[in-house]
């Protein structure tokens, strides 16, 4: 069976399922909300479109095309966050020049809510990014580099909450391991936890003590690897309690977002955005207001 | 070109992490990847106004001739024009660096790791923006005191891969090995120490070079080699030549 189909088959029947079994009428459209939710990864300081002689993504791509759709987005539906996974910086001489500074003024102002440390972060050291950092209007969120020894102790938040809507949306990011892929003087005294441990503990801590209604994850660990390398697909895999993956690193192209079943055998989306500002991803979760026996409705619809 | 999915959550997740906790329910997901194509959005203007005066002074730069080339220049291995331009350029210019740092050694071998070069050199005048897209990184020169078996181990790492950028060094690949290994004209000896000029990633470890971190003195001299190809390339313009490059033999098939 072709796959496109597939997923689009599914997609009208599901809508039946939901909307059809639920008719509207019977709610009001408040009783909706809508949380949209934009992102890019691996962005390399691609601030204009590729140039119109590159043969492979000529006048395609950059920040400044992410920035416009990103606001046309918004602007249909206030309850739209765009999120970044990291390596946002080297890639142009905007970066060799300006170093962090441009690439963080530009996604400040293409309304970034948040992003993740890719390794090229790390490419002028851990100065080259607390230096430009007070030009970054968002949170950088990690959870498993611990920067308490270094200069950047404090800078940046482990998780962080979202509120649209009455919706609570838990961010939480994964760095990839760093010795491999970074001089060790760039490095300095970072220490890089295991992020799946680091996964576990921020998916319960978000959805069971802080009662967050959706968990994403912005990670820079790469999508998938043969052998048994960390990925999102393994943290997809064992984690019970992340809803949406924002992935990077890899520099995957996906037609599709990627849907597989976490530990518990529940729904997880996983996706990526190429690079350079070359695709946005989008991914809607809608969600319907928990009125008194809303779950028993629920239970009968999918019987 | 955006394509849908959709997916129901399962009920009994809801009932027993958050439908009785929270006001809302997630009862669905729909999204696609959005081809950010020339034609479906123009840049945001006011991303434009920001990054059009950094844009005027990168231009100013970034178009500066260096240097005119002889002939394109492309990577390849066991060796190859670019591979051995970028090579002796560095053996020469670390000579000079050393010499107005006051060293007493010379560097008898230069070596680039083969993914760290990014782009070829075409025929005809190159540009500094055409030396960030070979070098976009921010390495910097890095001089390492190898005795002869650590060359030795580093020269195997070089063949195993088929062969990379090196200068003043000869030898033949193997079985995946480096044999035949002259050093400035000379056999390799053993127990005799040699200076290797390189950039830091490789001297911290980085492509599989642990031996790099083995060393018995290094010398940094806070260059980075950017720089040292873009003042080199100014050099031979001065002196009214133009770019040119051979292979030689220097890495070649048993």
């Amino acid at each position: 069976m072709n796959r496109r189909n597939f997923l689009r088959n599914t997609g009208i029947g599901a809508a039946g399922l939901t909307l059809g079994a639920l008719p509207q009428n019977l709610y009001a459209w408040d009783d909706f909300a809508t949380i949209s939710i934009l992102h890019t990864n691996d962005i390399h300081t691609h601030v204009e479109p590729f140039e119109s002689s590159n043969p492979q993504y000529k006048g395609n791509g950059g920040l400044a095309k992410i920035a416009a759709l990103a606001k046309s987005y918004r602007q249909k539906n206030p309850d739209t966050l765009l999120f970044d996974a990291g390596d946002m910086f080297q890639g142009t001489p905007y970066f060799n020049y300006f170093k962090g500074e441009l690439i963080f003024k530009l996604m400040s102002e293409a309304g970034y809510n948040a992003g993740t440390i890719g390794n090229h972060e790390f490419d002028n050291g851990l100065n080259g990014i607390l230096e430009p950092l007070p030009h970054a209007k968002f949170p950088l969120i990690n959870s498993n580099y611990n920067f308490s020894d270094t200069i950047l102790a404090g800078k940046f938040p482990r998780w962080k909450i979202f509120r649209q809507s009455g919706i609570k949306i838990g961010v939480y990011g994964l760095g990839i391991a760093l010795s491999n892929l970074v001089s060790t003087t760039n490095i300095g005294n970072t220490i890089y936890n295991n992020p799946l441990k680091t996964a576990l503990e921020m998916e319960t801590f978000l959805k069971n003590d802080k009662k967050c209604d959706l968990v994403i994850c912005l990670s820079h660990l790469g999508l998938r690897y043969n052998g048994n390398k960390i990925s999102d697909m393994v943290i997809a895999a064992e984690t019970s309690l992340t809803d949406l993956i924002i992935g990077g690193h890899t520099h995957t192209f996906l037609e599709q977002p990627i849907e597989t079943k976490n530990k518990a055998g529940k729904p997880i989306i996983v996706n990526q955005a190429w690079w350079g500002g070359l695709v946005m991803g989008q991914i809607d979760f809608i969600f319907e207001r928990n009125k008194k026996k809303k779950e028993t409705v629920f239970a009968t619809n999918l019987s | 070109m955006q394509r849908s999915f959709t997916y129901t959550l399962l009920i009994t997740w809801l009932i027993a992490f958050g439908a009785c906790k929270t006001h809302y329910i997630q009862t669905d997901a729909n999204g696609g990847n959005v081809v950010v194509s020339d034609s479906i959005i123009q840049p945001d203007s006011q991303l434009v106004q920001i990054y059009l005066p950094y844009k005027k002074l990168l231009e100013k730069d970034m178009s500066r001739v260096l240097a005119v080339n002889k002939k394109e220049m492309s990577k390849g291995k066991p060796e190859s024009e670019l591979t051995n331009f970028l090579a002796d350029l560095l053996l020469e210019e670390g000579q000079k660096v050393l010499k107005q740092s006051g060293k007493d050694f010379m560097a008898d071998i230069s070596y680039f790791n083969y993914g760290g070069i990014r782009t070829y050199l075409p025929e005809g005048e190159i540009t500094v923006g055409k030396i960030y897209e070979l070098m976009p990184f921010e390495n910097e020169l890095v001089f390492l005191k190898l005795n002869g078996n650590q060359i030795r181990e580093f020269l195997n790492t070089v063949a195993s891969k088929g062969g990379e950028s090196v200068g003043g060094v000869r030898f033949s690949i193997s079985e995946g090995k480096a044999k035949n290994i002259t050093i400035g004209k000379k056999q390799i000896e053993n127990e005799k120490y040699y200076w290797v000029a390189t950039n830091n990633y490789v001297a911290e470890g980085g492509d599989d070079l642990d031996v790099f971190t083995q060393k018995d003195d290094y010398f940094k001299p806070g260059k980075l080699i950017r720089d040292i190809i873009i003042s080199h390339l100014e050099s031979i313009s001065e002196k009214g030549k133009i770019i040119t490059a051979q292979t030689d033999g220097r890495i070649s098939y048993e």
